[in-house]
């Protein structure tokens, strides 16, 4: 009987979660990043990494196939005791409190920035925490759907970057790896910041339905992320000259300014209300994944009432203080530190900690 | 549900903080400049020129224009708020067109259009154009049997950019020529005999001055090269 039966969701809303926690705000940012580090060629970058990423979101499952009725903290309460359990929550709590607050202030900061630069940042925030609290309050199945929906609202947007397609030149990828393998490579670490979110499967793998399927799922959601990072860096590295992508800010938006539509001006506007949609992806599943953490910390308590405490949390700090772009980057940076090693390194780890518990385990018996 | 009664007072609490529509802006009362000049006066100044379309029914021209000495743009734009009908509008700049004589002489030039990258809603697909001679002159011009000025320089563009005897530079594509080291930066020439016409290509180096002109044949033969020939018949 699986515990958490009441609320699976089905391998589509698996793979939406986890391909757009990951795109989210990488999609603005990646090819600006790009650009700067690596150069025409980082469209390798994107593939090396999002490979990498693939590798290591089937060790998480790996480690999670030991455990199919139960989140990575029932395993490790199962097998190291309780206090294990909880702190590994705790850790991960933080971790996706930190995801979810780095991709909200993101957001905000791009609004006012972009469309709203009249209306203080704190309502904005105000605008943004509402609907996060009706969807996460539901649970992980709503939160799921809306992941979907959010996903296939937004299947718009290739379309819009078709448009472009006039004012690129293609001449400017070439040559291939001109300044050699090194800036490729040296880019890389710095590029799995925008991969981040797939470790949620050590909450996720219990609810899914099918979860023989669950590696099929996350080469799907894994393929998306590096097909749409992909396709934006090489429409950005067409569309503006080596030396003026450098200089560009966030040139995924600066791109859809050079369409002219009769009927309307200002696409990228439009574009970017749209996709708060995808934004929302950055801290809406984070958020519930902390709440769970935390309510799992407590005894499986009503997971609304931490929600409650951190959104007002959220929401009252806006007022007095919302971090600027320059403070943004950082905890950016702070995340992506973080993120390599809990989602890249932690689940390796903890396979060969579960296997020498084990191996100690059966030795001790046969004695 | 026992908060359920609290619904309809947050509903209309949230009703009223509504924003609506208090900031609108009716044509009538905006001043969206479509065209907007630059030139330089003796002393080499900034002088800024535009060209706004009047939608009030008792005036009798059509268009307003203004000029403005200013340091920059930006300060143009302050004193052009005091003095314009109505709310000054520069998102929806159509063409930008600055004298050769600013495009030849001014050092970094470019620097004065960096306002319209800043500022995130401003249109980048103005056209650039460069005029032959003194804006005062341009901006004066209109004939009675002619459109206004911003609609003159909008066709003048389409019709030479379809039969590609013309190159087009959007605001967006002059950044990208002049910071590509690989690429001239070319803009269209328009000069004003009797007539407004558009005759030449100017041609820019890296930092963005004026270094030559090609006639209409070499032209076709630039957006050749620039693979962007257009054959109409």
């Amino acid at each position: 009987m699986k515990p958490y039966a009441l609320n699976d969701i089905t391998l589509m809303q698996y793979i939406m979660l986890i391909n757009g926690m990951s795109v989210s705000f990488g999609f603005i940012e990646i090819p600006g990043m790009m650009a700067t580090k690596v150069g025409t060629d980082g469209w390798i970058t994107i593939l090396i990494s999002g490979l990498i990423t693939m590798a290591a979101s089937f060790i998480t499952i790996q480690l999670m196939k030991k455990s199919p009725h139960g989140t990575l903290f029932d395993l490790l309460k199962q097998k190291f005791g309780t206090w294990a359990g909880r702190a590994a929550a705790i850790l991960f709590a933080l971790y996706f409190l930190l995801y979810a607050y780095d991709g909200l202030i993101y957001t905000v900061r791009l609004i006012k920035g972009r469309m709203l630069m009249e209306t203080p940042a704190f309502l904005i925030m105000l605008m943004l925490l509402l609907p996060t609290y009706t969807i996460v309050r539901n649970g992980l199945r709503i939160v799921g759907r809306y992941a979907e929906f959010a996903v296939f609202i937004s299947l718009w947007i290739p379309l819009v970057y078709m448009y472009t397609v006039k004012h690129l030149h293609v001449l400017y990828l070439l040559p291939i790896l001109k300044g050699g393998w090194q800036p490729v490579l040296s880019a890389v670490p710095g590029t799995l910041f925008y991969y981040l979110g797939f470790v949620s499967s050590i909450i996720l793998y219990p609810f899914i339905k099918h979860q023989k399927k669950a590696p099929i799922a996350l080469l799907i959601a894994n393929s998306l992320s590096i097909l749409s990072y992909l396709s934006i860096t090489l429409i950005c590295t067409m569309f503006l000259s080596p030396d003026e992508a450098t200089i560009i800010h966030q040139p995924a938006i600066y791109v859809l300014k050079s369409i002219e539509l009769s009927f309307i001006e200002q696409v990228e506007g439009l574009f970017i209300a749209f996709y708060a949609f995808i934004f929302s992806l950055s801290w809406i599943p984070p958020l519930y994944f902390t709440v769970f953490c935390l309510s799992w910390v407590m005894g499986r308590a009503d997971h609304r009432i931490p929600l409650r405490l951190i959104l007002f949390m959220i929401g009252t700090s806006s007022i007095f203080y919302i971090p600027t772009y320059d403070e943004l980057e950082k905890i950016s940076i702070w995340l992506g530190e973080s993120g390599i090693a809990i989602e890249y390194a932690a689940p390796s780890c903890l396979i060969a900690l579960l296997w020498i518990y084990g191996r100690v385990k059966t030795e001790r018996n046969q004695l | 549900m026992k908060l359920r009664f609290l619904n309809l007072p947050i509903a209309i609490a949230l009703l009223l903080t509504l924003s609506g529509c208090y900031d609108r802006l009716d044509m009538e009362e905006a001043a969206f400049t479509l065209v907007l000049g630059f030139d330089l006066d003796e002393n080499g100044d900034l002088i800024i020129y535009s060209s706004i379309p009047a939608f009030n029914k008792n005036a009798k021209k059509k268009t307003q224009e203004t000029i403005i000495h200013a340091p920059s743009p930006r300060a143009g734009r302050n004193k052009a708020a005091i003095r314009a009908i109505g709310v000054f509008q520069p998102r929806k700049l159509q063409v930008i067109v600055l004298s050769k004589h600013l495009v030849e002489n001014k050092q970094e030039w470019f620097r004065y259009l960096d306002v319209f990258f800043r500022d995130g809603r401003n249109p980048l697909t103005s056209r650039v154009m460069v005029f032959d001679g003194q804006l005062r002159d341009l901006f004066k011009y209109q004939p009675k049997d002619k459109p206004i000025l911003p609609l003159q320089l909008i066709s003048l563009q389409e019709s030479v950019n379809s039969s590609s005897l013309g190159v087009e530079t959007t605001l967006q594509e002059l950044q990208r020529t002049i910071l590509d080291k690989g690429q001239t930066p070319a803009l269209p020439q328009i000069n004003l005999d009797s007539e407004l016409q558009l005759s030449r290509t100017a041609l820019l180096n890296h930092e963005g001055r004026y270094t030559a002109s090609l006639t209409m044949n070499e032209t076709m033969l630039l957006r050749m090269l620039q693979k962007k020939l257009r054959l109409t018949n």
